[in-house]
């Protein structure tokens, strides 16, 4: 048992399409005795499009479900790399600027809290639980596994907003998933965009970002790709039989969320992790690999 | 019993319109220790200065105040009258009732009581002022110039040729810095070589130039006409008086596959060396590191090859004294390097480049060996991974350089020329090549310059690019470069066989070390501070020391000449006189009172206090006191305010200047 | 910047005295003076070579010696002409309001401020508002009691004192 604990801000996706991420990310914090208790009344943080569209709306936002996590004693853990990357722009923008604060404390009619911690899963995993005791809770190691960490753009950019690892040069992904055992591999599309939230717009340009990441990853020869955000996931594991017709190429890549692959190490069973849940089926992968 | 004279000045109508001149002198006579008091319409003017020296000696005056405009504008003037009146210069004061009064009061009234009391402030202060004698220093006429790229190189030489003593201390094995290193130079397309070779030969050869390679700076002491420097001779385990400069014990050296330093590890070297074939002096270095005798102690096979004997293991650094009057700071500078740099290091390398593991990936000075004829390729574009001439090579500027996110923003200044150098040298020896060049902006002012970058993408037909590059990354054997092109708002990706980095520049490691020996300032990258931007741009802030190259900021071989030859002219202007002669505004210490806590020493921020000890006639020492060395004292007083038992004192500002100031209040 | 407005006669008009370096404030008093900017009457400029030059006794001096309010001013940190000096001065400052406020010396009197040569608004920011602030706060009353009671003000005045002084 370990003596960490966190409000839980889960976002929009994890309560959708991206059911299996919110599952688990729980039983994984349950497996590690890691406390996460969901924020109540939490609301949509605007993702992506808001802030394109109106700045104010998406500070208040952020700004609104900073002040409501303060009803659950910890610090905010956030499982998706969008509503991570809005809750820390928040914090920047309105640290800077006094005038768009004080609209916004007026917007959400209270205080604007710049000085409560938001981290993400990975943060949570790799520095305050740690790299060491995550070895120790592992069951079954991961060793026969190639795993391809894929970043995308919102994790680490811009430089001084995220603050969770280096920017251009990250590698708090692949420290976490060797800890559980697995093998990572060095590719070079880590950080490209996979077209994020033009999978509804504009289709095509999603196609060609994620085909490029998914041929990168595969000549690298990695067996699977682990990502840590719903909208990664859905371009990433969603398209990949769209985009293997329109590129006529054959990748087969199982797409894990983290904590899916660190609850296989920890032992826990296919469905507490949700994994029949993903499109590009990755049971005969595991069964292969012994890992089932 | 002091007589004071009070001369007042209407400055036209500049003081006179708001201040009532007259009523100024007439109050001013009334003070206790006045003798003479007067009005005059333009005080500076020559009748002026005519009747403030004809009361000085009619009227026997013992201190002159000079009621009128700001210190800052005639305080020279008036003393020099005074003095030419036969009184000490420091017996004067000025009385500052224009910038201080009549200009920026309106009110007649209010102004000319504000004019009386600042009149009777500096009526009480002159009377406490001391004679003091003008400080004079002799001048040591020899120079040392630190560093002997083309900078030190050209400012040795012309200190040298003036007639004056110059001793030269270079870090490495030979002197010629970067430009050494360098194929052909823009904006002529010179060979560097060609150019350099000559100059390193004059100074070896230069009766008046005393050449210490392989020497570092230990110990810098004294001030402006009478340093004391200490050099650090290392160790080359070669005689320089024996050796001859055969170069037998460089062939036969069984240690010969050591990556080679000066061809950026491009081509090898045994571990007893001369870095290139034109080095200056031409005697190998032994790198002890390397070298089989001293890891294992057998082998020695230089020693035996050696006909006249000159290799010699025993040897040790040597430290030298040399006494200089003035010092040229020539330390040019490294390049950005994009390898991850060690925690807490405000720089951050490139990890989207690579972090520099990818062996294509090259800088320009890398780039500059494969294009020199005496490079590791004897002049041929070649890659290093597969030694394949490549066809497609992009350059990327402004590589850590306007990057504030990696810790730099300043402008490297010479690497837009430098590339279309590139291109162009990449051009003639590859004819079916092609270049592309990422670029922010082309800055390319200069004699020629810009004709110059035109004429690589009109005639050598580069591809300049504006935008910047996000990744690179290994396929196959080509590299893939992902950039933008802002000019068209597109997305580029190019596969290269490749990439050149035009690298930032940056200042030496260890300038900062240098500098505090030095006793000069830097800025927060550790380029070395002039003491004026525009006006004083080679003299640094500490007397007798000056800048040169590359060391001060980024800049090219024409600029580091200039800069070269101003700083060798200060040096020539300083020892065209044979004594130093400085305000006499310097600390002194009471030795009666001093109890030797040596506060102030901790706290001059020139290290102008040193320890002194009295003694008695029979030689006991009686206590340790604080000295301050008059030629190094700036005269800032810090000292003084700190000194607990009020030992020291500033002249010119002692407390009983300012006290008496104040309660003329 | 102070606008030209009628002058309006007060009740109360404060001495301040500035203790200001040579490098910095007083050419940027200088600079004030040539652009012909206008402000209070009040202010006496005792020029140093160097704020590092400012012994705290000065200000204590002043206090004792009838200013109702004092200013020290040198160059900006880092532009100091002696390189340091600036920073010895704060430092020393620092623990001098202290002791200041200790002995009970309102803290609004006594002001700490950066003007550059190029200052010359600033210059006439800072003297004016100074001026004003203890203009409101009235006449610094309690030094100069105890200096009348105690005779130890230091005033050169007294008929000993007074013969000694004339001999110099
Ligand atoms: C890739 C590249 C291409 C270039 N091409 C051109 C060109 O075509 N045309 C042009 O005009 N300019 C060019 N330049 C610029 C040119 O190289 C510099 O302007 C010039 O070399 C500066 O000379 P410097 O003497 O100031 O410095 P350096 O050449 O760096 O010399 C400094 C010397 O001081 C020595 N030193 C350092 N520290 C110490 C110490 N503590 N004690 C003793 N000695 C020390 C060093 O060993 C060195 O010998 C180019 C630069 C680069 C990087
Ligand atoms: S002694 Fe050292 S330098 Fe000389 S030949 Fe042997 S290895 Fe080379
Ligand atoms: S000289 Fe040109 S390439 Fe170099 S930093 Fe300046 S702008 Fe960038």
């Amino acid at each position: 048992m370990s003596d960490l604990r966190y409000s839980y801000y889960p976002g929009c996706s994890l309560h959708a399409s991206a059911g299996e991420y919110d599952l688990s990310t729980r039983e994984l914090f349950a497996a590690l005795g890691i406390g996460l208790e969901e924020i109540p009344d939490w609301i949509c943080c605007g993702a992506t499009p808001a802030h394109n569209v109106d700045e104010l709306l998406s500070l208040s936002l952020s700004a609104k479900n900073l002040a409501l996590a303060r009803q659950v004693p910890g610090d905010m853990a956030v499982a998706c790399a969008s509503c991570f990357s809005r809750l820390k722009f928040t914090q920047h923008i309105l640290g800077e600027n006094e005038t768009k604060r004080q609209l916004v404390e007026k917007a959400i009619d209270g205080p604007v809290h710049l000085e409560h911690r938001v981290k993400h899963l990975l943060e949570i995993l790799a520095r305050d639980l740690g790299l060491d005791r995550l070895t120790q809770a592992v069951k079954k190691p991961l060793g026969t596994l190639k795993v391809a960490c894929y970043y995308g753009c919102l994790l680490t950019r811009p430089t001084d907003v995220p603050n969770l690892d280096c920017t251009e040069a990250p590698t708090i992904m692949e420290k976490v998933i060797e800890a559980a055992g697995a093998q990572t591999i060095a590719w070079s599309h880590r950080l490209e965009c996979c077209g994020a939230n033009f999978t509804l717009s504009r289709p095509g340009v999603v196609l060609q970002l994620s085909h490029a990441i998914l041929d990168s990853a595969k000549a690298a020869g990695a067996d699977c790709i682990m990502v840590a955000c719903p909208l990664c996931h859905g371009n990433l594991d969603i398209r990949q039989q769209e985009i293997e017709g329109v590129y006529s190429a054959r990748y087969g890549l199982p797409v894990f969320y983290i904590t899916q692959l660190l609850g296989l190490a920890l032992g826990l069973s296919v469905e507490q992790l949700g994994l029949d849940a993903l499109i590009v089926n990755p049971l005969p992968l595991l069964n292969e690999r012994g890992l089932l | 019993m002091s007589r004071i004279g009070v001369f007042v000045c209407h400055c036209g109508e500049n003081i006179a319109r708001t201040v009532d001149v007259e009523r100024v002198a007439g109050a001013a006579g009334q003070l206790p220790g006045v003798a003479f008091a007067t009005d005059y319409k333009y005080m500076c003017s020559d009748p002026g200065q005519g009747l403030l020296k004809k009361a000085i000696t009619e009227q026997r005056l013992t201190h002159v105040v000079v009621a009128a405009c700001s210190p800052r504008m005639h305080e020279r003037t008036f003393r020099k009258a005074v003095e030419q009146a036969g009184l000490n210069p420091f017996l004067c004061e000025m009385a500052n009732i224009r910038e201080h009064c009549s200009w920026v009061h309106e009110d007649r009234e209010e102004a000319t009581a504000k004019a009386i009391e600042i009149v009777g402030m500096l009526v009480e202060r002159v009377k406490r002022n001391r004679v003091l004698p003008t400080i004079t220093v002799p001048v040591t006429k020899k120079a040392l110039v630190i560093g002997g790229g083309i900078a030190g190189i050209q400012a040795a030489l012309d200190i040298a040729d003036a007639g004056h003593q110059v001793v030269l201390v270079e870090r490495e094995p030979s002197i010629g810095g970067h430009m050494a290193q360098l194929s052909e130079t823009f904006p002529t397309l010179d060979c560097s070589q060609c150019i350099m070779t000559p100059k390193m030969v004059d100074v070896a050869n230069h009766p008046n130039i005393t050449l210490h390679t392989y020497s570092e700076i230990e110990q810098v002491d004294g001030y402006i006409g009478n340093f004391q420097v200490t050099i650090r001779k290392k160790a080359r385990s070669v005689d320089e008086q024996i050796c001859t400069g055969c170069g037998v014990c460089l062939t036969k050296c069984p240690q010969n596959k050591i990556p080679n330093r000066f061809d950026r590890n491009l081509g090898t070297r045994s571990a007893i060396y001369v870095p290139f074939p034109q080095a200056v002096p031409n005697i190998p270095v032994i790198d002890r590191e390397h070298c089989t005798k001293f890891k294992t102690g057998k082998c020695g096979v230089c020693q035996k090859v050696c006909g006249p004997g000159a290799v010699d293991f025993e040897q040790e650094d040597r430290l030298v004294v040399e006494p200089v009057g003035a010092i040229v700071v020539a330390t040019g500078f490294e390049l950005y390097s994009i390898e991850e740099k060690p925690k807490g290091s405000p720089i951050k390398g490139y990890g989207e480049f690579g972090h520099g593991k990818i062996p294509d990936v090259i800088d320009g000075l890398t780039f500059e060996r494969l294009a020199s004829a005496s490079g590791p390729t004897g002049g041929k574009i070649l890659r290093p991974s597969d030694g394949k001439e490549p066809k497609q090579v992009v350059f990327i500027q402004c590589v850590g350089s306007r990057a504030r996110e990696k810790g730099i923003s300043y402008c490297s200044k010479i690497c837009c020329m430098y590339t279309a150098k590139h291109t162009m040298l990449f051009r003639h020896k590859v004819h079916d090549g092609q270049a592309y060049v990422f670029f922010m902006d082309a800055r390319t002012p200069g004699k020629g310059y810009d004709e110059f970058w035109r004429r690589s993408i009109e005639e050598e037909e580069a591809v300049y690019i504006r935008g910047m590059v996000s990744r690179l990354y290994q396929k196959g054997d080509k590299i893939v470069v992902m950039g933008s092109d802002i000019a068209v708002g597109v997305q580029v990706e190019i596969e290269a066989d490749l990439v050149v980095l035009a690298t930032a520049v940056q200042p030496r490691q260890g300038a900062d070390a240098l500098a505090q020996k030095l006793g000069i300032s830097y800025d927060k990258y550790h380029f070395y501070s002039e003491a004026h931007a525009k006006l004083k741009p080679v003299e640094c802030a500490t007397a007798g020391i000056y800048l040169a190259g590359v060391c001060q900021g980024p800049k090219d071989i024409p600029d580091t000449v200039s800069q070269a030859s101003a700083a060798a002219a200060k040096v020539m202007t300083l020892f065209a006189r044979d004594q130093l002669e400085r305000e006499p505004i310097v600390a002194r210490v009471q030795e009666r009172n001093c109890v030797g806590c040596f506060a102030c020493m901790k706290v001059c921020p020139y290290g102008a206090i040193e320890e002194k000890e009295i003694r008695d006639r029979s030689g006991k020492l009686l206590k340790t006191v604080a000295y301050v060395n008059p030629g190094v004292c700036a005269g800032c007083g810090t000292c003084q305010a700190t000194c607990p038992s009020k030992s020291v004192e500033l002249d010119g500002y002692t407390d009983e200047q300012i006290i008496s100031m104040i309660e003329a209040l | 910047m102070t606008v030209h407005h009628a002058k309006q006669k007060h009740d109360f008009e404060p001495k301040i005295i500035a203790f200001v370096c040579t490098w910095c404030t007083y050419a940027g008093a200088d600079l004030a003076g040539t652009s012909r900017m206008q402000y209070p009457t009040n202010v006496r400029v005792v020029k140093f070579p160097c704020t590092g030059r400012i012994d705290p006794v000065f200000i204590l001096k002043a206090f004792q010696q009838g200013a109702d309010g004092v200013l020290v001013s040198g160059c900006h940190p880092g532009d100091c002409h002696y390189m340091a000096g600036n920073f010895h001065a704060r430092r020393r400052f620092a623990a001098f309001r202290k002791l200041l406020e200790f002995i009970g010396v309102d803290l609004q009197r006594l002001q700490f401020s950066w003007v550059s040569a190029a200052e010359g608004g600033k210059w006439v920011e800072v003297v004016t508002e100074l001026t004003e602030q203890v203009r409101a706060m009235g006449p610094m009353q309690e030094f100069k009691a105890l200096a009348l009671e105690e005779q130890w003000s230091g005033r050169l005045d007294t008929p000993e004192l007074q013969e000694a002084y004339q001999a110099i």
